[in-house]
């Protein structure tokens, strides 16, 4: 059916964004997982979604730091078109059971109010982010007007502010909820380093603090 | 500041945990109410919108699982023309739970929760008690059952429901008919198959294959009766149904017969001398129904009907067959002046007919009736004199006196010769198709006109065709029949149509072959449809009902004296399907007759 298939290139599409997340995350992701091709995505894991084939659970990710192997990372894909409290803390508690903080949750629909709740009240301890599917049908980061951003480490951002004779606030911004650095999962206070190719000088290097 | 922050927070704090504990819970409503009170309404959309996502139904108070989610987002009412929003209705399993559930919404405060502790609030708005849709109270404890969205999005449709408990009480009284129906049908075949042998012998000339053939025939005679019956039923049980709806207090049939209702014995008497038999009071839809067709056909009877039932029937030319005759000239008479007086004939003559038929049963009853139909027809006149103008005037006056002339004899004004009458009409349809055809017509034509129109009037119901010669072309002018007149015209037709068709079911298995009826027994059936008082509305029976009106009406005529007698007093007393029909209803022969009599010489 031509409904299924087009759902099947949306998974495979889907689930291709989510994984060069893990990967710029920094995250351990096999080169054979992120050149998967549709071909390969319905052999491995069905073209039939309509009938379960595959069911959106099965396309559930955990992977791994590269550096700290105990730090993993999930990647829910919900069965629901929207999903509430309940199915919300089934995740948590699958978190908890496996000692996980954060997570990513891919929704069709989006959450209901009191799920977004839910995930502020859940915040310092277990990071849940929400993105809509249509969200992760292209990988933002490769669009050519989206400049390279690379996370600072907390040793290089003393460095910056050092260098420059800086205070944090000094800083130019960028918010949390811009879509680079949802992709990125920045936290507030963490720094990025934005490269941008210029006519003039060639390469361009900015920072931005994330707030 | 500190203290109210927190307190606000705790408020906050506490209608979440409401919220988390009603969208996964289903609470009583006692409970509910309590709860309800310390939140919000976006609260409460919360609360609804996350028992959708986990499939209960949104009004908390039901423990109702969602199935069967309509995709759709629009149902389109057909029956309404409107298109309802589903976006909210599809939360809930039932409209109940819908309406409920608003219903607690409306009366959520609107006040923030940590701003209720105060005493005005607590005085006015907080002291009210959350009330519940009484309609779910009630329904909760009996049904659990989901029911289709589609259905009850309409609530129309929920309305028509209640009624189902006078309808089973009705179609078990049918069924117990039928059963008893069904037994003395097995007794009536018992009766044919010995009557059956006398009847070949009477027959004895004929061949053996005609008594093969005959024997055939009573086959399907009796399933031709046993159809016959379950139709009955079905009527009787639509008559059963409108009970209520119409006059029944057998004002009709207590003329005919001692008419007594013991509801303790359960057993009407009716009768009179010989023609006593007891009715159950289940039965009692079958008198109910008779007693309908009775007063339907009482209305549909004029004076005329019965003049001309009275009247003694000389040789093939019955004399209202004349009548009719004159009367249809008449018609086109009348028909030219209300066309050129549309106005009045819209307003004032088109009424007329219908008014008749409203005041009939009076005009039946009492001896004034006549003269009140004559004020009447005075009346008509004088309208249609002040609207219509010079040459009209005459063929006006001269139509309605002549109307005059049927119902009072006594006319002060000379009668006019009913053949200048007869020319006055064919000038004046003259006119119209001149009016029609645009050019004036020459004296030859009219003369071929005038031979069309005789041959179309001895037609029944003819439509207006104008054969009009110009120029070697024909053409065919049929002027739109929307006068009074050319409607009863219509009527009549169609009632005669109706008529003829049940007759011939009727009498299908007699001897009396009907299709191959004479004409001039027709022309008796027209006769009599050309004296009733038709309207609009008394000429519609139901399918059911038409058997019953058309064997009531044979009836009738059988009554005429005349040629007519004989062979309808045959037919009637000896058909066997008339027989069946007639004792399903506990009648026969003999009170049948009283009906007649009955309706005739009220």
């Amino acid at each position: 059916m031509a409904d299924d298939e087009q759902e099947t290139y949306k998974l495979w599409k889907i689930r291709k964004t989510a994984l060069t997340l893990c990967h710029d995350r920094g995250y351990l992701v096999t080169s054979d997982e992120l050149e998967q091709t549709l071909e390969q995505f319905k052999q491995a894991y069905g073209d039939k979604p309509s009938q379960g084939e595959p069911s959106r659970s099965r396309l559930t990710l955990l992977v791994s730091h590269t550096v700290d192997t105990a730090d993993q990372f999930y990647v829910f894909f919900c069965e629901e078109k929207k999903i509430g409290q309940k199915t919300l803390e089934n995740y948590v508690r699958k978190m908890e059971e496996q000692n996980i903080s954060r997570a990513i949750v891919v929704v069709q629909d989006g959450l209901t109010p009191s799920a977004k709740k839910l995930i502020e009240n859940l915040k310092p301890n277990v990071i849940i982010e929400p993105f809509m599917e249509a969200e992760l049908m292209i990988n933002i980061t490769n669009h050519f007007l989206v400049p390279q951003h690379v996370l600072l480490t907390a040793d290089e951002k003393k460095e910056l502010l050092i260098r420059y004779k800086l205070k944090e606030n000094q800083l130019p911004r960028i918010r949390q909820d811009d879509p680079i650095a949802r992709y990125f999962g920045l936290k507030k206070g963490q720094v990025v380093r934005i490269i941008r190719t210029s006519e003039t000088a060639g390469r361009y290097v900015t920072y931005r603090l994330v707030c | 500041m500190d203290k109210k922050l927190q307190e606000k927070q705790f408020y906050l704090n506490n209608a979440e945990k409401i919220v988390s504990k009603l969208s996964s819970e289903t609470l009583s409503e006692k409970e509910t109410a309590q709860l309800i009170k310390q939140i919000e309404p976006y609260h409460y959309e919360e609360i609804v919108e996350e028992r959708f996502v986990s499939k209960l139904c949104g009004y908390p108070c039901c423990a109702n699982e969602l199935t069967n989610i309509p995709t759709k987002k629009y149902q389109i009412s057909t029956k309404l023309n409107k298109v309802f929003d589903l976006s909210d209705r599809k939360r809930y399993c039932s409209t109940e739970c819908y309406q409920s559930s608003k219903y607690i919404e409306a009366q959520i405060s609107t006040i923030p929760v940590w701003l209720r502790n105060t005493p005005e609030f607590l005085k006015n708005e907080g002291a009210q008690e959350i009330k519940f849709w009484s309609s779910t109270i009630k329904q909760k404890s009996q049904k659990p059952i989901q029911k289709p969205i589609q259905q009850k999005l309409v609530k129309d449709i929920k309305k028509e429901t209640e009624k189902p408990e006078v309808i089973n009480n009705l179609t078990s009284e049918i069924e117990n008919e039928l059963k008893q129906i069904e037994r003395d049908w097995v007794e009536k075949f018992k009766l044919k198959q010995e009557a059956e042998p006398s009847a070949l012998i009477v027959s004895k000339n004929k061949n053996e294959q005609v008594t093969k053939e005959k024997f055939d025939e009573q086959e399907s005679k009796l399933d031709a009766d046993l159809k016959e019956r379950s139709e009955l039923l079905k009527k009787k049980f639509i008559e059963s149904m409108e009970i209520h709806k119409k006059p029944s207090d057998f004002s009709n049939l207590k003329q005919i017969f001692l008419f007594e209702i013991k509801k303790e014995d359960q057993v009407i008497n009716l009768g009179q001398g010989k023609t006593k038999f007891e009715i159950c009071e289940k039965n009692l839809s079958q008198l109910y129904f008779i007693e309908y067709i009775i007063q339907r056909i009482r209305e549909l009877i004029s004076i005329r009907t019965k003049n001309y039932l009275l009247q003694k029937e000389s040789k093939d030319k019955p004399t209202v067959n004349e009548e009719r005759e004159r009367e249809e000239y008449l018609e086109a008479c009348d028909k030219l002046v209300s066309k050129k007086t549309a106005f009045f004939s819209d307003i004032d003559y088109g009424t007329g007919p219908s008014e008749f038929s409203l005041n009939k049963t009076e005009i039946s009853k009492s001896d004034n009736g006549e003269e009140e139909m004559l004020a009447k027809l005075k009346g008509f006149e004088d309208i249609i004199q002040e609207s219509s103008k010079e040459g009209k005037i005459e063929g006006q006056k001269e139509s309605s006196n002549q109307r005059e002339f049927e119902y009072d004899q006594e006319a002060k004004k000379p009668l006019p010769d009913f053949a200048k009458l007869k020319e006055e009409a064919l000038k004046q349809q003259l006119r119209i198709k001149e009016f029609f055809s645009g050019k004036p017509m020459k004296k030859e034509t009219q003369e071929a006109t005038v031979i069309d129109e005789n041959e179309h009037n001895t037609e029944y119901n003819q439509n207006l065709i104008f054969k009009i010669k110009e120029t070697d072309e024909e053409i065919v002018r049929v002027l739109p029949t929307v006068d009074s007149k050319s409607q009863s015209e219509i009527r009549r037709k169609i009632f005669y149509d109706k008529l003829i068709k049940y007759l011939e079911q009727l009498l299908k298995f007699s001897e009396f072959n009907f299709t191959a009826i004479s004409t001039t027994l027709k022309n008796h059936f027209k006769n009599f449809v050309f004296s009733l008082n038709l309207t609009n509305e008394n000429i519609i029976f139901t399918t059911n009902e038409w058997p019953i009106v058309s064997l009531f009406i044979l009836k009738i005529l059988s009554m005429k004296k005349g040629i007519v007698n004989n062979t309808f007093e045959r037919l009637v007393k000896q058909d066997k399907l008339i027989e069946t029909i007639l004792s399903s209803f506990k009648l026969d022969q003999n009170k049948l007759e009283l009906i007649a009599e009955m309706v005739i010489n009220n």
